[in-house]
């Protein structure tokens, strides 16, 4: 496979996380990588902006993917299905470049069919049957046994192939479900999905979240837009943030989590002999606030987890308690996505 | 030709709807009885000549675009529109083979669908084989020229039928019939004069000759299938 583009084909100058012009809350600054793009990048944006007349849709986005489930996140209006859009060659950027599983997507043929995409929209072929619909997408992939190759696709997604009905009269988990298997049906090595979640029910949307690892852990790239947080925290840890068109962030999340360092972080404490242990911890300075919760256990908010960590154990020991649990309460997802996004605490 | 099979079966089939069906149906028909209520009130050559005339107007003029526009502009438009294209254009096959499956998916239908009423229409309306058979043909070259026009217009226009009658009336129907250069660039033009020469019926003084009406119209077609090829490489699909 083509190596992705190297400094004479216009990498960027600056690092590619946490380097962009401001995000909305520009405190995160992650440790530029030793070598951009990573060779074993799938997919690059560099420096990609996408504009719709005055409306700056998404504006010098730079990031790469590597194998594994990465899920692009962002608030209703971020840009990210048109950075997906971008990403998967359905739309031309207005300036950047792309470059994705050997190629350009937009023109290279080679390099879109070794993507497999799930669109946004809900609307399939309405009036095929769904063996069909993934029957054609594999032949259009020139597979040897399209119907065979077919039939495991929707075998796969948990679809009957001999359902005789025509999508059209399809559920929209149905249909989801057909989408999924016509971007399986080709074996690619980088999957585009699009809210692939939406219209599932929860047991088919635990079935996806586990065909996604499969994938991820198969060394697929599986890049997954979706918004339903909790579920992309069962992706995998891996998300590339994006707000307001720019990219607000990209890592693991409890990385960046860690290195908002300025921001308050609310921990809960269990410990004996709470109402001395808040106290100390507030004279300490190490906590800012703290709330008794119940006879068992504080809420404590921080300026520095580091800090904190530092001096609980040994207050609870000063004060004759017994520390029994020390848990952050903001080290989850939706923490970081809010923050990263500028939604507030 | 695998992919040009299965591409040619979807566009096919999507536009054989029963409303599209109903309106090819009614207007086969009600050509018909117009050609032969008119055609009935003359008598010998005055007779051909008025079922020419009619079937010009009306059946060269209106029923072959109009047909041609609702199937042709379908193709590929309502793939744009309800945004399932994406599914056929991010495939690794070539961009001509989706225009050229779409383009011969819409002649399949348009042409029968119209060389067999309008040449049903001529050979009862004038009483001639030979008038009918000239019709038809130039039914089915226009046809072709159409349907190229038609499927280029899916994937350029949002609202492609509205824009399409508009040609059809403006363009085709209108200016250049006033003014005589422009006919070299009507469709309409070439099938009429295609249909006089051919059924010899009338003069054929100033007429475009058989080869350059039928060149014309495959030029045509050939050339809006290579620009909608070119508008699907560099069209946003989304």
């Amino acid at each position: 496979m083509t190596q992705p583009p190297r400094p004479n084909q216009g990498p960027p100058s600056q690092p590619p996380v946490g380097s962009q012009e401001p995000a909305p809350n520009p405190s995160i600054s992650l440790p530029p990588p030793t070598l951009w793009p990573p060779p074993d990048a799938t997919i690059v944006a560099n420096t990609v902006s996408k504009s719709f007349g005055d409306l700056v849709a998404v504006s010098g986005v730079t990031f790469a993917v590597q194998p594994g489930v990465t899920a692009l996140l962002g608030p209703n209006g971020a840009g990210k299905s048109t950075m997906l859009r971008m990403l998967s060659g359905q739309v031309k950027p207005t300036g950047g470049e792309i470059w994705v599983a050997g190629g350009n997507p937009r023109t290279d043929t080679d390099a879109r069919g070794r993507i497999g995409l799930v669109p946004q929209q809900d609307g399939v072929f309405e009036r095929e049957i769904a063996l069909n619909v993934v029957k054609m997408a594999a032949i259009l992939s020139d597979i040897e046994d399209p119907e065979g190759r077919a039939r495991w696709a929707l075998d796969i997604v948990e679809m009957d192939p001999e359902l005789g009905r025509t999508v059209g009269t399809f559920s929209k988990g149905m249909r989801q479900r057909v989408k999924i298997a016509q971007a399986l049906v080709h074996d690619p090595t980088v999957f585009m999905m699009d809210e692939p979640l939406n219209g599932l029910d929860p047991r088919q949307r635990r079935h996806m979240v586990e065909l996604f690892q499969k994938l991820g852990a198969m060394g697929k790239t599986v890049l997954i837009s979706s918004h339903v947080l909790e579920e992309v925290e069962r992706f995998g840890s891996h998300v590339i943030v994006i707000a307001k068109g720019r990219l607000a962030a990209q890592g693991d999340f409890r990385d960046i989590r860690n290195l908002m360092d300025n921001q308050p972080l609310r921990v809960r404490v269990g410990a004996t002999n709470l109402r001395l242990v808040g106290a100390e911890l507030l004279r300490s300075g190490a906590v800012v606030s703290c709330t008794i919760v119940d006879d068992k256990t504080l809420e404590v908010t921080t300026n520095s987890i580091i800090r904190f960590r530092r001096v609980v154990a040994k207050i609870c020991q000063m004060s004759n308690s017994r520390l029994e649990e020390v848990t952050p309460l903001d080290d989850d997802l939706e923490s970081v996505f809010r923050y990263l996004t500028g939604g507030g605490r | 030709m695998k992919k040009f099979q299965i591409l040619f079966r979807l566009f096919f089939r999507h536009q054989l709807t029963s409303g599209r069906m109903f309106l090819i149906g009614g207007f086969s028909v009600l050509l018909i009885v117009i050609t032969l209520a008119t055609a009935s009130s003359s008598e010998g050559p005055d007779r051909v000549s008025v079922t020419l005339d009619v079937l010009s107007v009306l059946g060269l003029g209106l029923s072959v675009p109009i047909v041609a526009l609702v199937l042709a502009s379908s193709t590929l438009g309502d793939l744009v529109e309800d945004e399932t294209l994406v599914y056929l254009w991010h495939r690794p096959s070539p961009r001509w083979q989706i225009a050229w499956s779409a383009w011969t998916a819409a002649v399949a239908i348009t042409l029968p669908a119209t060389s067999i009423p309008l040449g049903l229409a001529g050979w009862l309306g004038a009483g001639s084989l030979k008038v009918g058979l000239a019709i038809a043909l130039a039914s089915g070259v226009a046809s072709i020229a159409y349907c190229g026009l038609f499927s280029f217009a899916g994937v350029i226009v949002k609202k492609s039928v509205l824009w399409g009658l508009l040609y059809i009336f403006i363009w085709e129907g209108l200016l250049s019939g006033l003014f005589p250069g422009l006919s070299r660039l009507s469709i309409h033009s070439y099938a009429t004069d295609l249909a006089i020469r051919v059924s010899e019926a009338q003069p054929v003084n100033g007429l475009h000759s058989v080869t350059a009406s039928i060149l014309a119209c495959s030029l045509f077609a050939i050339g809006f299938v290579v620009l909608t090829t070119w508008r699907l490489n560099r069209m946003d699909v989304a």
